[in-house]
């Protein structure tokens, strides 16, 4: 699929790389509840055999779960960072007061 | 004169007030304004492990108190909120951006009435006798677990924590919780006001991110069950914690429910139950009903008074009494509500109504959303699919009975399904076909103590609310007796 990072996106997946060395990190698209297709971050998570590799950026990979995949995959989409005041949630990013997004590209 | 909220909240661990190890602070934001509410504890791993080791303590005793007694602790909860019923409902709606006229009417009633079932329940809880042979008399015994680690999402804070934590006492377990970090207030209200109801360390109320106080809950060696309330993939992560210690897990995860209109439906009741199907605490539900397949036979007439109806709702200060839809939760998650009405008519979804902010300046810093429409939606539409939570009703048009009882089950979840009719053995067929854990018929969203609430498919496991939801909180122990007089003379 055509899936993107903004530059501030790609900082912040690098600065967390670099904090955690020697874990595996993932983003798997969220599925319903309170997150819904929010990004969700991970350290040592493991990937399941339904769930297919979106793209990857700065040493993390993107997966969707069979289920969301061919939904998410039909929009062309970009991972971007937002004011993440009250956005809660398991991402690692959450600490740090922002939030990953995936939006539709724009047009 | 409106509650009070503290200026800061520290982790409620063994009965006191503890500053958290991080020396860290999370704001706290009120939605309606976008204003601080209160800072609460960043809670990290060291403080997890002080809430368990004082909840394991406690369990040494707890673990061996009567049900009588436990009974009166529950309903001397009830009690405590009950007699602070309107500020846990202005707390709660503070906190959350939802209508006060939903918190004095459901949140807090809910929470109250769930102490009060489960104290009734729990002197039910017993086990079997049987006898095997003349000398050998059997019998189980049902006993606590232990620790139980819970984990609250931000949409019903308080009747959610209720749902966990009655059972979880009942039971005779001791408790250690994580509220969702935005919306901690009244949980910690209630730790508060149970100090001298609860011996210290029963009840632990940790708040934090949950990369930090939720992973080290969930992943904590001295748990001996998990129940969290959120969102699937979360779910799945705290699965995996779960498998480290082998401890059950119940899961109650996201939704995406059908919402079923046929042509001899009641339609002005029927509009109604849409409505309190998508509309009740702004969509933010996991049962809400934002699938809605209407037949085509009343399509136009049922989509036209849905839409004349849903432009009149009040939107705003969700204080006042009569405002019927309040804020989004959070900047975030008002964002991302927003984006799906562009995702919705760039799949070619007819946007009928809303979509926007309100245009009242009173609301500009609030996270509001006005209520959305879509109609000509099909179901393989990301808006048909994807969980928005948030004020958006997907209406999808349908012919014939069984492509789309096909297509209410073609989803991944399955936790809660609407349908309307006057014809009772449509009502029944359709409530059978549908997989769905809980199923309405002529009405939606009704939750009652005592009514299993749980999902099916990847909307989770176990079930809470019920009986069966204290069994959950119990182990079974199979006890053997022999009254045998001689050796079996084997050795």
């Amino acid at each position: 699929m055509d899936l993107r990072f903004t530059e501030k996106a790609k900082v912040l997946l690098a600065e967390i790389r670099n904090e955690n060395p020697g874990d595996t990190l993932v983003i798997l698209v969220g599925g319903g509840c309170c997150e819904n297709t929010a990004p969700i971050l991970m350290k040592n998570f493991r990937v399941g055999r339904g769930d297919r590799f979106l793209g990857g950026v700065e040493g993390v990979n993107v997966y969707a779960s069979a289920e969301t995949y061919p939904l998410v995959s039909a929009t062309p989409s970009i991972i971007d960072v937002t004011d993440g005041a009250g956005a809660g949630g398991f991402s690692l990013e959450v600490r740090r007061g922002v939030r990953l997004t995936l939006r539709p590209l724009p047009g | 004169m409106a509650a009070v909220v503290r200026k800061e909240y520290d982790q409620f661990i063994g009965g006191k007030w503890v500053k958290s190890g991080s020396g860290k602070t999370i704001d706290v934001l009120n939605p309606a304004t976008g204003e601080l509410l209160t800072r609460v504890a960043a809670g990290n791993s060291g403080d997890i492990d002080a809430a368990v080791a004082s909840a394991r303590e406690a369990f040494v005793t707890w673990g061996k108190s009567s049900p009588v007694e436990r009974q009166g602790v529950l309903l001397e909860i009830a009690e405590r909120i009950r007699k602070r019923a309107r500020d846990y409902a202005e707390l709660e709606t503070m906190n959350v951006g939802k209508p006060i006229r939903e918190t004095v009417n459901i949140d807090i009633p809910l929470a109250i009435d769930h102490y009060r079932y489960f104290a009734g329940v729990l002197r039910n809880l017993q086990g079997t006798t049987q006898t095997l042979d003349p000398t050998m008399l059997h019998l189980t015994l049902r006993e606590p677990l232990g620790v139980v680690g819970h984990i609250i999402p931000w949409n019903f804070p308080l009747l959610l924590a209720a749902w966990k934590l009655a059972p979880s006492l009942a039971g005779g377990n001791t408790v250690v919780m994580k509220p969702a970090e935005q919306t901690p207030v009244t949980l910690l209200e209630l730790a508060n006001d149970l100090r001298d109801v609860l011996p210290p360390g029963v009840l632990n109320v940790v708040t934090g991110y949950g990369p930090d106080a939720g992973a080290s809950l969930a992943s904590h060696p001295g748990i001996r069950k998990l129940s969290f309330t959120g969102e699937t993939t979360t779910g799945r992560l705290i699965l995996q914690y779960a498998s480290e210690n082998i401890v059950p897990a119940t899961m109650e995860l996201g939704g995406k429910s059908p919402h079923i209109i046929f042509q001899d439906a009641d339609v002005e009741r029927a509009i109604e139950g849409v409505m309190i199907g998508v509309f009740l605490n702004q969509g933010e539900v996991c049962s809400a009903g934002s699938r809605l397949f209407v037949h085509d036979a009343i399509y136009d007439r049922f989509m036209e008074k849905l839409v004349a109806k849903v432009k009149g709702l009040k939107i705003g200060d969700p204080m006042k009494e009569d405002t019927q839809l309040g804020a989004i939760v959070s900047r975030e998650q008002m964002e991302k509500v927003l984006s799906y009405i562009e995702i919705g008519k760039k799949e070619g979804a007819t946007l009928l109504c809303g979509g926007g902010r309100p245009a009242d300046p009173s609301l500009a810093k609030g996270f509001f959303v006005t209520p959305v429409v879509f109609g000509d939606v099909r179901n393989r539409m990301r808006i048909a699919q994807e969980e928005i939570f948030g004020p958006v009703v997907s209406a999808i048009r349908w012919k014939e009975y069984d492509s789309m009882i096909a297509e209410a089950n073609d989803i991944a979840y399955g936790l809660g399904a609407g349908l309307w009719t006057e014809t009772l053995p449509l009502a029944v067929k359709t409530a059978k076909a549908l997989q769905s854990g809980t199923v309405w018929v002529n009405t939606y969203n009704a939750l009652a103590s005592g009514a299993p609430f749980g999902g099916y498919k990847k909307s989770g496991f176990g079930r809470e609310c019920s009986f069966d939801t204290l069994l959950q909180y119990t182990q079974i122990k199979s006890v053997f007796v022999s009254t045998a007089e001689k050796p079996m003379g084997l050795y």
